[in-house]
């Protein structure tokens, strides 16, 4: 005839861990482990994936930009040159404001493929490539 | 000391054997608080789990100045009661790991009897108020020993006393009036 507490201790007595508890704590401790170390890695590969973005669009605007000057740049340019080798006959007070206002323009153009041409090389925020950490 | 051999390994950077000398010193009471908090085992093992990772991850804060028994029980105590807000409010003593956990406690062979004793009891001890269960289920898991249950659900040693006198009370009534009278 067993007590009550004799069945108690029995029975509570009794419940413990799995024999693999400590290796599975291990396990996923150092599964933790990893999974905090990756942290910055990820963080690394995000900012990498921002750079990248931002140069492609960076590229596709400077490739858009040079469609324009290809195309409609060049007609635009053709018509400048012809408009300032006539516009003195046809009036000669426009001409002298005029070669100002096709100066400027042309300095635009330029202004805008110069920065196409040097902005890679530029150490600019968009264009720095994130610093790769080791290890 | 424990906690001066847990400062001192993680002070030479041995974070890992640290963990294991406190694995060995309380997986069991560790499991046995989320146990008695949770009353399933299988979600109990999975906090168990989960607070010693988190006692690993602040091993190196530990400074000594609580005792280890007393950080572990608070992280133990804060880890089931998140988990308890995260599941399904169904759990008993009476789910089926337990049981079988209890009856294979049952020593010698296992008769079929002895079987019912077992799980009639633990449905017994099922049905007490909540602080009471966890009591008897503390004081019995722990060699009965009243200042470790104090500790470990952070109360007097005056009121665990209190609360396993009324539970066996009222367990060894219940127990008179079961059909099955091997409980008594």
């Amino acid at each position: 005839m067993n007590t009550i507490d004799d069945r108690l201790s029995r029975m509570f007595g009794a419940i413990d861990v799995p024999s693999d508890f400590e290796t599975l704590v291990m396990a996923r401790v150092h599964a933790a482990d990893m999974q905090m170390a990756e942290r910055p890695n990820s963080a690394q590969t995000s900012a990498q994936q921002s750079h990248d973005t931002a140069a492609r669009n960076l590229r596709k605007w400077y490739g858009a930009a040079l469609r324009m000057l290809t195309l409609d740049g060049l007609g635009a340019a053709t018509l400048l040159v012809v408009l300032m080798a006539e516009l003195p006959r046809v009036s000669p007070r426009l001409a002298g404001n005029g070669s100002i206002y096709a100066l400027s323009l042309i300095a635009l153009i330029a202004a805008i493929v110069f920065i196409g041409k040097v902005a890679p090389y530029l150490d600019w925020p968009v264009l720095a490539r994130p610093e790769r950490r080791n290890g | 000391m424990l906690e001066a051999q847990v400062i001192d390994l993680v002070r030479r950077g041995l974070r890992d054997e640290a963990l294991v000398s406190i694995l060995r010193a309380y997986k069991r009471k560790v499991f046995g608080l989320a146990l008695s908090y949770l009353r399933n085992r299988e979600a109990a093992e999975d906090v168990a789990q989960e607070v010693f990772i988190k006692i690993w991850r602040a091993l190196p804060r530990f400074d000594g100045r609580a005792t280890i028994s007393t950080w572990i029980y608070t992280i133990t105590r804060n880890t089931s009661f998140s988990a308890i807000r995260a599941q399904r409010p169904s759990s008993s003593l009476s789910d089926p790991d337990v049981l079988a956990a209890v009856e294979m406690s049952e020593t010698g062979t296992v008769e079929a009897a002895a079987e019912m004793d077992g799980a009639a009891l633990l449905r017994l001890v099922d049905q007490l108020p909540a602080k009471q269960r966890q009591v008897v289920m503390l004081f019995y898991m722990q060699e009965q020993s009243h200042e470790e249950v104090a500790q470990m659900l952070a109360m007097p040693i005056g009121t665990v006393k209190t609360l396993l006198h009324r539970a066996r009370a009222r367990l060894e009534a219940a127990a008179g009036r079961a059909p099955n009278r091997e409980l008594q």
